[in-house]
């Protein structure tokens, strides 16, 4: 594994019998976990390899449930850096993947930035991927696929957040184009799809831009049996409606799977419903939300 | 391969005008597909701002969804490749995440299924009738839209053209219902609207199959607070 920095010394060093990156090298990385219980009903990650630009922190221990922070020590993707997860989580397994920092896609002159994931939960098992904001940053190409599949009984909370730009410095909708293909299914039935580009030069970016004038994203996939029946979760959503942040869910195809939909102006108050979401969850499944140590 | 079929001297034509006239019974009168929960925003209200809605989300709908789809559907059956068509119904129950929206598609292409078996008994409507009692296929409307079109002998592209005017004329026709606006102000817009229908057309069938999709993030919210909504005056 390199990171951002021992590849500049190398490449600055030229040492003997050290792998020499050249200018326009680029990052194929990968992060690769299984969550399992040990005998005693503690979690624990069978398999764990990575590579850079992602890096992984020590697991925390949270009741049955890991934790794991996901950093990308580059602070972002560049032209041709690449990404495959591969993240599976055993029956009666809990695993928790948050990220402390935005993944930012930085400007880039030519080509892209590509992220592959493949999440698959086993029944009994619970997934929950939280991460910082992903950043589309001006002249940035990024195309990003997901894959995740549930299976009967088990339990998932997915965040997808995107931000438009450097919205802090006017930067909205300067990005080159953005590729999202994202799959949900639950006991094998394809219940969520998403497929779509972006490309704001275009004027693709419009049904998005018409929210606000720099609207926040965020899109949760949640699965739980402990919410299956009454329609509370639709209910909760419907009522965190403010003036400044939209928000709506809606029961998919099969099972006990919900998608919810956040368009925002301002991010604090999109992590505030998040989290308040997210709390919900928790309480749905008996659970005390674990903190994400960010 | 689609065959043309231009040269039978529109012997298709009284049946698309039978089944694109609200007389036809399949239930669209009682949709508004977003737009009531957009007028209760606020953020459709007159004539213009309900053309800017159409133009920005009922057209990112058609180009990138709803059309692409048509177009591999009414390719499926004409090849009587049935496990396709599955396939698609099957990714449209899971792209269409608005449970209200997703219902109404199969509302009413299960009506539109019961009444072309009625009126019309064709082995295609009946393999699809066989398909949807082995809960292969719901089956989404515009399904039956294309095996509809299909028994007429219609080409593709009045197809194409007749599902994009009938998706434009609807949220028009909720309008009058919902907004301050007139049956010249509905039709100015629908009359600007529709001119943008070759173009949609263009681009559908330039979308490959596996990337079928679209991006409405705000008519999504806008459906998923319908369906909670205190009060209602159309289904979706």
């Amino acid at each position: 594994m390199l990171l951002a920095e021992e590849r500049n010394a190398i490449r600055l060093s030229g040492r003997k019998g050290v792998p020499t990156l050249r200018p326009g090298d680029r990052l194929k990385g990968y992060l690769r976990l299984s969550c399992e219980t040990d005998t005693l009903g503690n979690g624990l990650l069978s398999r764990k390899a990575f590579r850079s630009p992602i890096h992984i922190g020590k697991p925390y221990r949270y009741d049955n449930s890991l934790l794991l922070n996901v950093m990308s020590p580059t602070a972002g993707l560049l032209a041709g850096d690449s990404i495959d997860i591969d993240v599976e989580v055993c029956s009666q397994s809990s695993l928790i993947l948050s990220s402390p920092a935005a993944l930012r896609i930085h400007k880039m002159d030519a080509g892209s930035a590509a992220l592959s994931q493949q999440f698959h939960v086993e029944p009994g098992g619970l997934l929950e991927v939280n991460p910082e904001w992903l950043i589309l940053q001006g002249e940035s190409d990024f195309s990003q696929t997901t894959q995740i599949e549930v299976e009967k009984d088990g339990s998932l909370f997915f965040i997808e957040s995107i931000a438009p730009g450097r919205v802090a410095y006017s930067e909205t909708f300067e990005f080159h184009r953005f590729q999202n293909r994202s799959k949900l299914k639950w006991d094998n039935v394809l219940v969520g799809l998403e497929r779509y580009a972006i490309e704001p030069q275009k004027g693709t970016h419009a049904t998005w831009q018409k929210a606000f004038k720099a609207p926040f994203y965020v899109s949760i996939f949640i699965v739980a049996n402990e919410l299956a029946g009454k329609a509370d979760l639709e209910k909760f959503i419907h009522n965190l409606n403010t003036s400044s942040l939209l928000a709506g869910a809606s029961r998919l195809a099969a099972g006990p799977s919900w998608n919810v939909k956040l368009l925002t102006e301002d991010p604090v108050e999109a992590r505030a419903a998040i989290n308040a979401i997210r709390t919900f969850f928790y309480k749905k499944l008996g659970r005390k939300a674990p903190p994400l140590r960010r | 391969m689609v065959t043309s079929k231009t040269d039978d001297h529109y012997s298709w034509l009284p049946a698309v005008l039978q089944t694109t006239d609200p007389l036809f019974p399949i239930g669209s009168y009682a949709h508004s597909y977003g737009l009531e929960e957009m007028a209760a925003l606020g953020r459709v209200h007159d004539e213009n701002t309900l053309l800017d809605f159409i133009e920005t989300h009922i057209f990112e709908n058609l180009k990138n969804l709803d059309l692409p789809y048509l177009h591999f559907a009414y390719e499926a059956i004409d090849s009587q490749d049935w496990e396709s068509l599955i396939e698609i119904d099957q990714e449209l129950d899971a792209a269409k995440m608005s449970k209200e929206i997703r219902e109404a598609s199969v509302a009413q292409g299960r009506q539109r299924l019961r009444l072309m078996l009625k009126l019309k008994p064709n082995p295609n409507f009946k393999a699809m009738s066989r398909l949807r009692k082995e809960e292969q296929i719901r089956p989404h409307h515009l399904l039956v839209f294309a095996a509809e079109y299909l028994a007429n002998a219609s080409p593709l592209e009045i197809a194409l053209a007749t599902w994009a005017y009938q998706t434009l004329a609807a949220p028009c026709a909720a309008a009058l219902k919902l907004i301050r606006i007139g049956q010249e102000g509905a039709q100015s817009a629908l009359t600007q609207a529709i001119e943008s229908i070759p173009g949609l057309i263009d681009h559908s069938m330039s979308v490959e199959r596996e990337y079928v999709g679209s991006f409405n993030p705000l008519l999504d919210i806008a459906c998923d607070r319908h369906e909670q909504a205190f009060s209602r005056l159309f289904i979706s």
